[in-house]
């Protein structure tokens, strides 16, 4: 039987996971919305690691880069890739000290706590079902795809996009681009 | 009245006159220097200041001033100062006072004067004051100094500012006061270790100064944030502007020779049980769940933990509504800091309930 991949327990279990405890991410950092790929011929999942700062007004958290990423083999979770960006010489140029955005952005300012993470939930929902499906397990249809992006873009800072980008084309034009381009994984 | 806040502590030695030197650890280098004043003209010493310069750069690091208004051989007045970065100005200040003479202290002030920007411009000022001296802070004040709405002096690169950011949380808590509580009831000792408290000001040295507060309290000497920075970044254990991972939460306590131990997935009761041995305990947390609360408004993405405090406390004397104390430098009013017990554990829940156990010597 294949084994049910779900999101939100990868990240709480990434939390205490050793290899992850000794990439020495600093406090305060925490998981973005996670990138899919392919490598060899392996299902993966990225986790952008960024951080943000509450500053006690409402719409002006600071966003930060996204300054790390901890890619992960799928169904095993096991950790296969640990990255730091500021030495990617893409990221030259940026100072992942400083903010590049606020939270909430205009696309989710109508929404409060619980309606952002029913959102939010939804959104990780839709992940689970296309990782699963992509495994064997479970079905995926047009629909879902098609929520998928749409979250995706609404609930993904847009000052975090050229950094998704820049990370990985393929994902940012499946789902985050909001031109027509859409291609398979 | 000596102006210690205006003090310039780049001496020319060869014109301090009655300035007296000593070598306090032997290398053969002076660093210790004493000076009798007679501040008012009447003939007799009534201020001592003592200075420390341990690096020979010629500029006082630590000061210590004893006023005998009276002569009558009990200092009516002592006031501590420390420059943390090095440039001349007294910065971190602690002022004692004994009111009728009997030689304990009978109120204390704490000043600190931060650069929260790091544009080489003090821009914030707090005093703390422990007017009955029970060791407790009784008010924290927190002044901004800096005009305009950018008090933290962030950048984003975006067009517009950011609002006026004065580090005050959003929710009022309120601090740990052993007059009101019933210390039966209890469990660590929060009084003696709310004294080591500082605020962190716009830095992400959490876990420096929680690591500092454990360090003072089991040693009982002072140990200067600087020097704690220095080193951590010399090891690799933190990074300006980013901060310090999990496993190095205890990187500086080994360092100085007290036990740790980090653990996950603790219960409330590993926490009292720590305390109520006399050990200490710095804990990750989600911060703004503690600092902001559930305003349906001010929320983040984040769900891990995005900051380390010490736990200085637990505090059943209204069994109904237990608290948890905490000496948490992120908040300027953060010393003794009262937490509810069930929102403290939602906090701690993020980093899946992360502890760093401390025990010192043979406790």
């Amino acid at each position: 039987m294949v084994r049910t991949v779900s999101i939100e327990r990868i990240k709480k279990n990434l939390k205490t996971n050793g290899f992850f405890l000794n990439c020495k991410i600093p406090i305060g950092y925490t998981a973005g919305f996670p990138i899919l790929q392919v490598r060899n011929e392996s299902l993966c999942i990225l986790f952008p690691y960024l951080k943000y700062q509450t500053t006690g007004e409402i719409d002006r958290t600071l966003v930060f880069p996204v300054r790390y990423g901890i890619l992960m083999e799928l169904p095993t979770e096991k950790i296969i890739g640990f990255e730091d960006y500021e030495y990617r010489e893409i990221f030259k140029n940026i100072d992942f000290n400083k903010p590049v955005g606020f939270f909430r952005h205009d696309a989710v300012k109508k929404y409060n706590r619980e309606q952002y993470k029913t959102l939010y939930d939804e959104l990780m929902k839709e992940y689970d079902k296309v990782i699963n499906a992509l495994l064997g397990n479970g079905n995926y249809s047009f629909d879902d795809e098609r929520r998928m992006r749409e979250l995706l873009q609404i609930l993904i800072e847009p000052s975090l996009l050229s950094v998704y980008q820049a990370i990985d084309m393929d994902f940012y034009y499946k789902y985050l681009s909001k031109g027509d381009e859409s291609y398979g994984i | 009245m000596f102006d210690f806040h205006n003090w310039e502590s780049g001496f020319e030695r060869s014109e301090m006159g009655d300035t007296i030197g000593f070598d306090s650890n032997g290398d053969g280098l002076i660093d210790t220097y004493y000076m009798e004043l007679d501040t008012n003209q009447d003939g007799s010493v009534d201020m001592i200041f003592e200075g420390h310069d341990y690096n020979q750069d010629g500029s006082v690091e630590s000061q210590t001033i004893y006023y005998d208004y009276d002569q009558n051989g009990i200092y009516e007045e002592v006031v501590k100062g420390y420059d943390s970065d090095g440039d001349g100005l007294m910065d971190d200040i602690a002022t004692y006072h004994d009111f009728d003479g009997d030689g304990n202290e009978d109120m204390s002030i704490r000043e600190q004067l931060l650069d929260q920007d790091g544009d080489g411009q003090i821009d914030t000022y707090i005093v703390n004051v422990d007017s009955n001296a029970d060791q407790v802070f009784e008010s924290v004040e927190v002044y901004d100094l800096k005009e305009g709405p950018d008090t933290l002096g962030l950048n984003p690169v975006m067009p517009e500012g950011i609002g006026n950011l004065s580090g005050a949380c959003a929710d009022e808590l309120y601090n740990f006061d052993p007059m009101k509580a019933d210390l039966s009831r209890v469990s660590g000792n929060p009084a003696q270790a709310m004294r080591e408290w500082e605020y962190q000001g716009n830095t992400e040295r959490c876990a420096l100064y929680s690591q500092k507060f454990v360090i003072e309290e089991f040693t009982q000497n002072e140990v200067h944030i600087e020097e704690l920075a220095e080193l951590a970044q010399k090891n690799g254990w933190y990074s300006e502007g980013s901060g310090t991972p999990l496993l190095n939460m205890d990187k500086i306590l080994q360092h100085y020779g007290i036990q740790s131990e980090m653990s996950f997935y603790n219960e409330i009761s590993d926490i009292q049980r720590c305390l109520e041995s006399g050990g200490r305990i710095i804990a990750a947390i989600d911060a703004d769940e503690i600092w902001y609360g559930e305003n349906d408004d001010l929320f983040t993405p984040c769900d891990g933990a995005n900051h380390a405090v010490e736990v200085i406390g637990m505090d059943y004397t209204n069994p109904d509504e237990p608290m948890v104390i905490l000496n948490d430098s992120g908040n300027p009013n953060g010393c003794g800091e009262m937490v509810p017990l069930d929102i403290f554990l939602d906090a701690w829940e993020d980093s899946n309930r992360q502890m760093v156990s401390c025990i010192y010597g043979s406790k």
